[in-house]
């Protein structure tokens, strides 16, 4: 019976083609809609997640507090390894120590400021080359002295250009040091009080063991597995760290999770914005089915009556027109999804974003434009099922 | 079949409408006895009642009072989904406008009221291709009830009224809308159902057709005419 009133249903759909459409266009930008939109929001979250992430949302900065001296328990060099390996939040970690230094070209000299860094400060920052190549970890082991510069370092030394693999002077203290430059680093905007382009970076490991021989380092930038990852890292260091110290404010961390927060917020209130407009579309769409479910019924009367005639009970006249319009409103969600998914890739290709669907909106929206064909066709439905047979027999 | 059986009884019926203030009596107070194997036909002209009757017979409507016994049940006493299903079992329905479903092919027609019975869909195949074929209608089968003439529209309306073994036809001027010839050849049908052993009962006002029937019962003013 229910695959009886399916092809029913689909029949006379296709009958009255014109009047099905149009019935439906209001299902239809609303289903649209809220794909449309959530696809849009999901991509542009993404898209936003990337750039923060390329712009260092996903990073911690671990440096002294207020108190005394630095303590040797944290700021020691290896921290950073200790908290990767102990933090599953944490991927990747650097020292960061920095002075300021005399760098002498063969035509040019100037003062630059020196950071001392592990070769994974390339990508806790995303460092990208200009030209050359980073410090490795085989640099780091042989102690091989080589220099990474900032871009603007390497346009002052270098104005003629050719830095790569030029010989280096760097002056700390009375003692001139003689170093490779590896590699120029792209410009790139500093970022949580870190500098990329006026700067000269060194490995921490030869600073140590060659120049000056340091065991408590400024501060520790750390690599989050992702933005929202950071602000639990952030959490954990806290912890990690207290435990090592009796001693109050001896070291602060600090993250950009407070804008990660916000931006979840934002998507928040934008579900909600969201969860409105679909309701308000889908409501207005399923006023339209029960309209034409009603004109249905009326022109239908002697159909009604005939089939009561032939001994359809009330259920089954109900369950007739109910399930016509159930399709109906599953036919404009499964075309409002389509139409939403190809609107949202073009929209998302117009902007160059990534394209992000959320699958959930999609079978929500079906299974609500299927709800909202059941309940706005209750009314229709229940009024066929109650006519007076003889009446309807009457009617032409 | 029990030649003698009483198939339909109504006793003393009434049935008021309510037409603004005043009442009006479409049957006031009938009496009727339909034995199995009969072919009747109930003639009156129009406003006599015969229409009502036909409802009450066809347990399409419900008396004022009264009782009506159809194979010993009393319908006066049912709700619309047991009268849907007496109207289902019991009575097969021919109508003077055929009343085909336009959409549906002439075979998803006769089928209808089998689906309604809850036949399977293999089974009301065979059913329903039995049934034309006994009505002569063998062929154009799979077409549009608009395709069709007004002879062979009747033929499949006798069909959809035969398909589910009714024990009783009822046939509201059944050839009202045909030429005579045509009406001819549908009462000859109607004759040969019943010289098979069906009940039938014709509702008309035409003389001719009220002839051909071996009884004859005549409404006026809400009462038989003796």
């Amino acid at each position: 019976m229910f695959g009886e009133n399916i092809r029913l249903a689909l029949k006379n759909l296709i009958t009255n083609k014109m009047r099905t459409l149009l019935s439906l266009l209001g299902i239809m930008i609303g289903v649209s809609s809220v794909i449309l939109i959530t696809t849009l929001g999901s991509s542009a979250a993404l898209n936003i997640k990337k750039e923060i992430a390329s712009s260092g949302m996903d990073l911690i900065m671990i440096y002294g507090g207020w108190g005394n001296a630095r303590s040797r328990e944290i700021f020691h060099p290896g921290l950073g390894e200790e908290l990767a390996e102990s933090l599953p939040g944490v991927i990747d970690s650097t020292p960061n120590l920095t002075s300021s230094v005399l760098a002498k070209s063969r035509s040019k000299e100037a003062s630059f400021s020196l950071g001392c860094i592990s070769p994974s400060y390339r990508n806790v920052f995303n460092i990208k080359m200009a030209a050359g190549r980073f410090i490795s970890q085989r640099d780091s082991k042989e102690k091989y002295p080589g220099v990474v510069l900032g871009n603007k370092t390497a346009r002052s030394l270098f104005p003629a250009g050719g830095a790569v693999g030029s010989p280096i002077k760097l002056i700390v203290g009375k003692t001139a040091y003689q170093f490779t430059v590896l590699g120029v680093m792209k410009k790139k905007d500093s970022n949580m009080g870190a500098e990329f382009d006026n700067v000269i970076l060194m490995d921490l490991n030869y600073y140590k063991s060659r120049i000056v021989k340091v065991d408590i380092i400024d501060s520790f930038f750390l690599k989050a597995a992702d933005p929202e990852a950071a602000a639990d890292a952030k959490l954990e260091i806290k912890e990690y760290l207290s435990s090592k110290t009796s001693e109050k404010d001896a070291f602060w961390v600090e993250s950009p999770s407070s804008i990660s927060e916000m931006f979840s917020k934002v998507t928040g209130t934008l579900n909600i914005v969201l969860a409105c407009i679909a309701g308000i579309s889908l409501l207005v769409g399923g006023i339209g089915i029960m309209n034409i479910m009603l004109v249905s019924v009326t022109e239908r009367t002697r159909e009604i009556g005939i089939r009561k005639a032939l001994g359809a009970p009330p259920s089954a006249i109900r369950g007739q027109f109910l399930t016509e319009s159930a399709v109906l409103t599953l036919i404009g969600g499964v075309v409002g999804v389509l139409l939403g998914i190809g609107l949202g890739k073009a929209a998302t290709s117009i902007m160059s974003w990534s394209f992000s669907l959320v699958p959930a909106a999609c079978v929500l929206s079906l299974g609500f434009s299927a709800v909202i064909g059941i309940f706005f066709g209750l009314y229709p439905a229940v009024r066929a099922s109650k006519l007076d047979p003889i009446e309807a027999l009457s009617r032409e | 079949m029990d030649v003698n059986k009483v198939i339909i009884e109504l006793e003393n019926v009434r049935k008021e409408y309510h037409m603004g203030d005043n009442i009006v009596n479409a049957l006031d107070g009938f009496s009727l006895q339909i034995n199995s194997g009969e072919l009747t036909s109930i003639i009156g002209p129009s406003g006599s009642g015969k229409s009502t009757l036909m409802n009450i017979i066809g347990c399409l409507d419900r008396p004022t009072s009264g009782s009506v016994f159809l194979e010993g049940n009393d319908i006066s006493l049912m709700n619309d989904k047991q009268l849907s299903r007496i109207r289902n079992h019991s009575i097969g329905f021919v109508f003077q406008q055929f009343n085909l479903l336009p959409r549906l092919s002439i075979l998803e027609n006769v089928e209808t009221p089998l689906m309604y019975a809850g036949v399977k869909a293999s089974k009301r195949k065979k059913m329903a291709e039995d049934a034309l074929n006994k009505v002569g209608l063998g062929e154009r089968i799979s077409h549009k009830p608009t395709e069709l003439s007004g002879g062979q529209k009747q033929r499949a309306a006798i069909a959809r009224a035969i398909v589910t073994s009714p024990s009783l036809i009822l046939a509201d001027e059944p050839t009202g809308a045909l030429d005579t010839a045509t009406g001819e050849i549908i009462m000859n049908l109607f004759h040969q159902l019943n010289n098979e052993g069906r009940t039938i009962v014709i509702v008309t006002h035409d003389m001719e057709v009220s002839e051909k029937c071996e009884r004859i019962i005549r409404v006026r003013d809400g009462r038989m005419e003796v």
